[in-house]
């Protein structure tokens, strides 16, 4: 026998059990995210170099490598570069090893409180070329192909117009050349009448992580902060999404410092004066022209990259000398080039024949095991 | 000497508990309580007939409820999918919107700008406190730093230059041939 204060009476019991159903399920997702220890960047490699804080690392594919020269992955110094080599079936290194290259990528570690003076041209013309003069002798090639990711790919041009004789074959994945576009918040944010980098390295010394991560989590508040837990609540029956979002968020929130004079010359250089895509831009006295790269180029850009707007990265093809530039222009986020299924399906297998039509082909004489 | 952190460890305690996990012990047995009492309520109230479910479930509930509506009333999952999405979506906009506005990136620098010069003075501060100890500073240690960091490049620079004499050395002794017969034959 029901009436209508029974049904009040059923409606909310049914309400509180839900709602307590509710937290309960929010209860294990908290755990979940706290305790989750993903295994990262799995692919066997070996430590061939090791100055400083600063490892190289080298991954040799099982098959053999069947083409020449090999690859040099240059990442960022905001993050770690294990985004890289994230998990099995989600590695753009394991991708590369399929295609037959020899990969080594470059582990910039952790800046402490004595690398606050750093700059740009400590990383590009000491570390860059000592690591690619060591690669050079390590595979007995004469020059190398390299693969710059995010900020790792500015760096990439950089010194690709530093030292065009040392790059075979140059890919800039969502790295950012030209600052002019206003689109970005970040480039909108780093504005210089608002923006005192100065001050700020002044006063920090090495920019601590959170400054950075929390700049990029506003860039996307919503979605970052709100929507993207919604969907890990709606899916966390789902142990492979749980275990590649939580993958994910550990990298998101294993930030590193980076060197404060490093971003004074970033934000100041870049952001502010737009020297680099001008061909006005100075390390330590040698001029950076981009007009020197003359070796084959591909840009990889994710078209809803809310971090490097497409128009920034491709914005070189109006300034280098290389008649062979193309551009991959992919449906993802800055991130999604580097760990979203689809890329792993789609975009990297057309990278590595990208590159493999640029390589030589090793004869089983000549093929490294 | 053991730690407080490493006593709560040993007395086998889960140390992921949490603030939230303490909380949720209280709210559990706090629902349940009331659950308990909303359900027998009900059950003396309304005397549900045995072999009849105590409380619908809330699917059962929304079912029940949703037959009583008008075809184009009906709310589904998607329904409700989509007015989060666009709830979502109308949020994010206003904030990007309202985070691009001049008088926003003119604030937040000006935030920055405050927090900088805060910084700046509680290390003059605490540089000055160091040292009144005759102790050694942050100040102290940023010039130890970058002295290393001038010796540092000056290494690698003169390492540069050797290797250049090196190499330069090295095209010298492939060379010589000529020059040495050259040498022989006019002595």
């Amino acid at each position: 026998m029901t009436n209508t204060f029974q049904d009040m009476f059923n409606l909310q019991r049914d309400l509180l059990e839900e709602h307590f159903k509710t937290m309960q399920r929010f209860q294990k997702g908290f755990h979940l995210h706290r305790n989750w220890q993903p295994k990262v960047s799995q692919t066997p490699h070996q430590v061939v170099l090791e100055e400083g804080k600063i490892r190289l690392l080298h991954y040799r594919s099982p098959q053999g490598t069947r083409f020449s020269p090999p690859l040099l992955i240059v990442f960022s110094l905001i993050n770690r570069s294990y985004i890289l080599d994230l998990k099995p079936g989600k590695s753009i290194v394991e991708k590369m090893l399929e295609a037959g290259f020899d990969v080594y990528l470059i582990d910039w570690g952790v800046p402490g409180r004595s690398d606050q003076f750093l700059t740009l041209d400590d990383y590009i013309n000491r570390f860059m070329l000592r690591v690619i003069q060591f690669i050079l002798d390590h595979a007995q090639v004469p020059s190398i192909s390299m693969l710059g990711y995010c900020m790792g790919g500015t760096m990439a041009a950089m010194f690709t117009s530093l030292y065009p004789e040392l790059v075979k074959n140059l890919m800039l994945m969502a790295a950012p050349i030209d600052f002019e576009d206003k689109n970005g918040l970040l480039y909108l944010w780093s504005d210089k009448d608002h923006f005192n980098v100065e001050k700020l390295v002044k006063a920090m010394g090495n920019i601590p992580p959170w400054f950075l991560q929390s700049a990029f989590t506003l860039t996307k508040p919503m979605q970052n902060t709100v929507d993207k837990y919604v969907k890990f609540y709606d899916k966390m029956e789902d142990t492979q999404f749980v275990d590649d979002f939580l993958t994910l968020e550990y990298w998101l929130n294993d930030n590193i410092p980076l060197s404060g004079q490093v971003y004074k010359q970033f934000v100041e250089d870049c952001f502010h004066e737009n020297l680099l895509v001008q061909n006005k831009l100075y390390l330590n006295q040698h001029p950076v022209n981009l007009n020197e790269i003359r070796c084959p180029v591909l840009s990889i850009v994710a078209e809803h990259d809310h971090l490097v707007p497409p128009s920034s990265s491709l914005a070189i093809e109006s300034v280098i000398a290389s008649k062979d530039h193309q551009v991959i222009c992919f449906p993802s986020g800055h991130i999604g080039l580097s760990v979203s299924s689809k890329a792993m399906k789609q975009l990297w297998p057309q990278v590595s024949d990208w590159l493999a039509e640029r390589s030589a082909a090793l004869t089983s004489a000549t093929r490294r095991m | 000497m053991t730690t407080r952190h490493s006593q709560y460890r040993d007395s086998g305690e889960s140390d992921t508990r949490t603030a939230l996990d303490m909380w949720m012990d209280y709210y559990k047995t706090v629902m349940e309580q009331g659950l308990e009492v909303m359900h027998r309520g009900t059950e003396m109230a309304f005397q549900t007939p045995t072999g009849m479910p105590g409380w619908d479930s809330f699917e059962t509930w929304m079912d029940a409820y949703q037959s009583r509506l008008n075809p184009s009333e009906k709310l589904d999952n998607q329904t409700l999918r989509n007015m989060y999405d666009a709830w979502v979506h109308a949020w994010a906009e206003s904030m990007e919107r309202w985070m691009s506005t001049p008088e926003f990136v003119a604030k937040s620098g000006q935030d920055l700008e405050h927090f900088s010069e805060f910084q700046e003075k509680t290390g003059t501060m605490m540089n000055q406190y160091w040292e009144t100890l005759h102790l050694a500073s942050a100040r102290d240690l940023h010039e130890v730093f970058h002295k290393l960091y001038l010796m540092d490049r000056k290494l690698d620079d003169m390492d540069k230059r050797l290797r250049q004499m090196m190499t330069l050395m090295e095209q010298n002794t492939s060379k010589p041939t000529g020059t040495t017969k050259k040498k022989s034959s006019s002595t």
